[in-house]
């Protein structure tokens, strides 16, 4: 049986024993952009803080498998894990303001990021410039401090970092959806491009199925913890099969013609 | 002037320092049922024209007129019946509601200090705060009606603002607007901060009240997507003047700057029949502080010619009842398309602040 990069099998997140994510199944492979869909409090975020590890800082059980490269994350020590989190699975988030320290620049949290990982200085710096290159933007914008960024550069300073990290998994969870519809169609462009180039794994979270139609492979749709229906992206928005799919789609606003 | 306009903005500007935020925008507003959109991207000033509409930021040029009246020299009691006239909801509820107050005190706050609590027998006499228990009961019931009208169950006046979802916030803050019977509603990004099913609510929400109470609003948003069965007009910003206006039908169908063809292609489209070639600009929207020479759009125009780098184009009409601000609106409007999506760019401009 091939194997994909990223495996979710019978994952179980609750607080308190109740639960509030369950996904029986979910594989991403490389260069492959696999969507997770659904409303606020549908599990969606907690599916990305238990695939890297993090749900339990939030204080829930998780029980199942999430495998990379058929290894097994769940259970593994704090330590094991710091290694694989950021290094091989990145993840970009919301707000990229809040994922950057303001009181630093720019330049010094992601080489410091990198160092982390076991670059040394120089390689950090000469990765970090050629990943800002990569992303589209000026190496320069390194020495300027978060807020002097705006919230599209940010988010791509973000992705950047997975890249100078040589992620194989990228976990993006509603990356765009605080940024402006044009900003959104650069990063969207520019995640199409990791995933053809790079053969990164993107598993891509957002609410908007206009957004998911445009971008993922494949999609799972997530309702009350529950994956209600998943498949090719095209056939579950030509066919869709679950009735929440179906409303989902209906709320989508269109520009017609 | 005439009778059928509510809200009639000319000229308008408005500057921090020497940051020209709006920078000379026109737009007319006419009387409920109606709507106008006000489209950009951050940066572009529309957030501005419209809290310099409600009087929150001090213009620094033009007129503003409501029925007639000047809007900008109101002082004291005019000014308040104005700014009780006209409403704001803003985009992020989780910040314009008090926390500490639960959400049937919240809304009896506003009747009460625009002394509509309890009208009908008491008239007049319920003052601020010094309500007695009949009264007290007459701003429940007014609070009740207030959120049935929001598509709210009425219950939820003895929660807090965290106790509801982002779409139940936004509503308590549309009832909150409507309980002084205001003529005009600025909807400043009313959705950008709900997923999509909360958006489709709210949005329907705005529909049946825009004929329920022949509401005017001005609907400023990002996203073109939301423009379509909610506003007859639009107004294109962009860097603080006006790109393009028009009826939002030909607009949309028929951009004339390329700038709305570009924001036009940037909305996701879910069917795959209505994608377009992608346009996407180069560099984030300049800062207001740093307006190129020339067309202020020039540096991102995949259609920019030597004229644009150096004459400003005047806003001026291209078709009936509609304005562009470039100097190839004739040709775009007639069809002329940048060559092929630019998928790759060499080097970002950046745009540095």
């Amino acid at each position: 049986m091939s194997q994909a990069k990223l495996e979710v099998r019978d994952l179980r997140v609750s607080f308190a024993g109740h639960p509030v994510a369950s996904v029986p199944e979910l594989n991403v492979d490389g260069g492959e952009i696999v969507g997770l869909a659904g409303e606020s409090g549908s599990g969606k975020s907690m599916t990305i803080l238990a695939v890297l590890g993090l749900a339990g800082t939030a204080g829930a059980a998780v029980t199942g498998s999430v495998r990379l490269d058929g290894q097994e994350l769940i259970g593994l020590s704090a330590a094991r894990l710091r290694a694989i989190r950021g290094r091989r699975i990145a993840a970009i988030f919301q707000s990229p303001a809040l994922a950057f320290n303001p009181v630093f620049r720019v330049g010094a949290i992601v080489s410091r990021t990198l160092r982390q990982h076991g670059l040394s200085g120089a390689e950090a710096t000469a990765r970090a410039d050629a990943a800002m290159r990569s992303v589209l933007l000026p190496p320069e914008l390194l020495d300027r401090y978060p807020a002097q960024l705006s919230g599209g550069q940010l988010q791509r300073v973000a992705i950047a970092l997975a890249l100078a990290l040589r992620a194989e998994v990228l976990l993006a969870d509603e990356p765009t959806s605080a940024l402006d519809v044009t900003v959104q169609a650069e990063v969207l462009e520019l995640l199409r491009e990791l995933r053809d180039s790079r053969g990164m794994a993107v598993l891509f979270v957002s609410h908007d199925l206009a957004v998911i139609a445009e971008l993922c492979d494949r999609v799972a749709i997530m309702r009350a913890g529950q994956v209600v229906e998943q498949g090719p992206t095209g056939q579950v928005i030509a066919a869709p099969r679950h009735d929440y799919t179906r409303e989902l789609l209906a709320a989508v606003p269109r520009l017609g013609e | 002037m005439a009778d059928d306009i509510l809200l009639d903005v000319r000229d308008l500007r408005v500057s921090f320092g020497p940051v020209r935020a709006v920078d000379g925008v026109s737009l007319a507003i006419s009387r409920g049922p109606f709507g106008i959109a006000l489209v950009g991207e951050s940066g572009s000033g529309k957030t501005t024209v419209g809290r310099a509409i409600l009087r929150l930021v001090p213009a620094s040029g033009g007129t503003i007129a409501f029925d007639g009246q000047d809007v900008l020299g109101l002082r004291g009691p005019r000014l308040r019946a104005y700014r009780r006239a006209v409403q704001i909801v803003f985009q992020d509820a989780d910040n314009s509601l008090d926390p500490r107050m639960r959400i049937g005190t919240t809304l009896g706050e506003v009747l009460i200090a625009h002394g509509l609590a309890g009208r009908g027998a008491l008239g007049g006499l319920a003052g601020r705060g010094a309500l007695g228990g009949r009264a007290t009961a007459r701003v429940a019931a007014q609070v009740a009606a207030l959120l049935s009208e929001a598509a709210l169950d009425p219950a939820l006046a003895s929660r807090y603002p965290h106790q509801l979802s982002g779409g139940q916030r936004q509503r308590v803050a549309i009832a909150r607007a409507l309980a002084v019977s205001p003529r005009l509603l600025v909807l400043d990004e009313p959705t950008s901060a709900l997923d999509v099913t909360a958006q489709a609510r709210i949005l329907a929400l705005v529909r049946r009240l825009r004929d329920e109470r022949q509401l005017a609003y001005l609907l400023i948003t990002h996203n073109l997507a939301i423009i379509p069965g909610l506003c007859e007009q639009m107004v294109v910003l962009y860097l603080g003047r006006v790109a393009e206006s028009g009826p939002t039908g030909e607009l949309l169908a028929r951009p004339a700057h390329p700038y709305t063809l570009a924001l036009r292609s940037a909305v996701p489209e879910i069917d795959a029949a209505a994608r377009r070639s992608r346009i996407i600009l180069p560099g984030d929207t300049p800062q207001a502080g740093s307006t190129p020479p020339g067309c202020p759009f020039h540096p991102r125009c995949p259609l920019a010619i030597d004229v644009c780098r150096t004459t400003v184009p005047p806003l001026q009409a291209v078709a009936p009842g509609r304005q562009a601000a470039c100097h190839r609106a004739g040709e775009v409007l007639s069809g002329l398309r940048p060559p092929g999506a630019p998928a790759q760019l060499a080097e970002d401009p950046g745009r540095p602040r």
